[in-house]
């Protein structure tokens, strides 16, 4: 299982892998007791990726700004300022005590569906990573400018969008089993969920699902 | 007999407090199993021996061989076997700083195709963040027990200036473009202003153009060249300011 999860990040972007690696998989919400770490996890991982997207921005910001491009310094800053709003949200969120991380019982599909938001949250940022490249591109060219920076500013938005959604479903998890509610992403085959967070808890969390494969937390 | 310090903390950083050292002055003795407790808005910069071994992002954590493992090496060279060790551990505080202010203290002086030569001022305010707390330590707070906003600020300030005389030296042609383009300068001074603090660990995290105005010197210009009705026709600018001196 662990060889196709291998194959799987290979197949993606070197940045994608590297992230996809870092999230701690299913097994980290399993037990009740791990869902905020495993949460807190996924939402560092994806803010580290957002800030080293930031950082890529301002570098192009500052090339462009050296080979003239003043006239599009306010729409780039936007789109930096836009994407520092989101990595503050995603950094800073305090869900309460309420929903995903109350004691109620959490359904597998409903583990698995939000899973599947963190994974196309991590693709999405692989997106980003993209359109700063093709940006990175076109001010190289000097061609094609405007409609790049408003493809980088679409993407930060499309990432907002679904981190609101993953939010929502967190603080009411009923979401998540809704058909069509979580994003359709091939999620990669996790082999040993619970060895992602590492506690005994996770384990028998872990065995409990193996048991019972309905009910869950 | 030295102190043992088990419980390393810094919960009363002051508004303005950038830094925390603890112990505020020398080394304390420290432990293996002692705890050191991050707030979520601070990060903790552990040095033993005069350098950074590790940060600490918010929570609980004990000092181990685990979490330090240059330590113990360390150890077995210097202590004979005693776990206890003198260090210093800087609490940064990771929260923004807002409404910081600059201002030019001289006007900035910029070649103008209108009208020669223009200077402006301008004043605003923005908002930091420390980014980077290891390199922010290493480079500007020092040794310092207790690092202050206030201490930090010309330097900010200053950097602020110069970088935005950059960006207007460069990219501003004439005056009268000036509120046409203000948003734009004012982005391209936040960029060129994010990558100097970035250099120290700062993150600048808003910036604001309030204002950029001509100094009195140059508005009498603006206006006469107004009065004249000849903005752009330099000849006859100066054929009024020969009429005018006689």
């Amino acid at each position: 299982m662990s060889d196709q999860f291998v194959e799987y990040a290979k197949s993606q972007m070197g940045v994608i892998e590297r992230l996809l690696k870092g999230l701690p998989g299913i097994g980290g919400y399993i037990d009740k007791e791990l869902r905020r770490d495993a949460d807190k996890r996924v939402r560092d991982g994806l803010a580290q990726l957002l800030d080293q997207d930031k950082a890529a921005l301002l570098e192009v910001q500052n090339k462009l700004l050296n080979s003239g491009g003043l006239l599009f310094m306010d729409d780039l800053d936007g789109a930096i300022v836009k994407l520092q709003t989101l990595i503050d949200r995603v950094k800073t969120a305090s869900y309460g005590y309420a929903g995903f991380f109350d004691a109620q019982r959490i359904k597998e599909p409903q583990l698995d569906a939000l899973y599947r938001f963190d994974v196309a949250m991590v693709q999405e940022a692989g997106v980003l990573g993209g359109a700063i490249e093709a940006l990175r591109n076109a001010v190289a060219d000097k061609s094609n400018i405007g409609p790049t920076i408003d493809r980088v500013t679409q993407t930060i938005a499309d990432l907002g969008r679904l981190y609101d959604k993953r939010k929502e479903a967190i603080l009411a998890p009923d979401l998540l089993a809704q058909p069509g509610y979580a994003p359709d992403v091939a999620v990669p085959p996790v082999s040993n969920a619970a060895t992602d967070v590492a506690t005994p808890a996770a384990s028998n969390a872990a065995t409990d699902i193996a048991n019972d494969p309905d009910a869950v937390g | 007999m030295p102190r043992i310090i088990d419980v390393i903390d810094a919960p009363n950083m002051g508004a303005n407090d950038l830094v925390m050292r603890v112990p505020e002055v020398g080394s304390g003795d420290f432990k293996l199993g002692s705890q050191v407790i991050v707030r979520d808005s601070q990060n903790a910069v552990f040095y033993r021996d005069g350098k950074s071994l590790d940060v600490f992002p918010g929570g609980r954590h004990t000092i181990t061989t685990a979490n330090l493992p240059f330590l113990s090496g360390l150890l077995k060279l210097g202590t004979g076997g005693k776990d206890i060790f003198t260090a210093e551990v800087y609490f940064v505080n990771m929260r923004e700083f807002t409404d910081l202010k600059w201002g030019t203290p001289q006007p900035i002086s910029l070649r103008d195709t209108e009208l020669g030569y223009a200077r402006v001022r301008g004043f605003g305010q923005y908002t930091i963040q420390v980014a980077d707390p290891k390199r922010f330590v290493d480079q500007i707070v020092g040794t310092q027990g207790l690092y202050q906003t206030a201490q930090i600020e010309d330097y900010l300030r200053n950097a602020i200036i110069s970088k935005l005389t950059d960006v207007l030296g460069e990219n501003m042609t004439s005056i009268f473009d000036l509120p046409k383009l203000m948003d734009e300068l004012s982005a391209a001074a936040k960029a060129k202003v994010s990558d100097a603090f970035l250099a120290v660990g700062i993150a600048l995290k808003q910036f604001f153009v309030v204002s950029l105005t001509p100094t009195d010197e140059t508005a009498k210009a603006i206006d006469e060249r107004a009065s004249m009705g000849a903005i752009g026709n330099m000849d006859a600018y100066m054929k009024y300011k020969a009429a005018r001196a006689g």
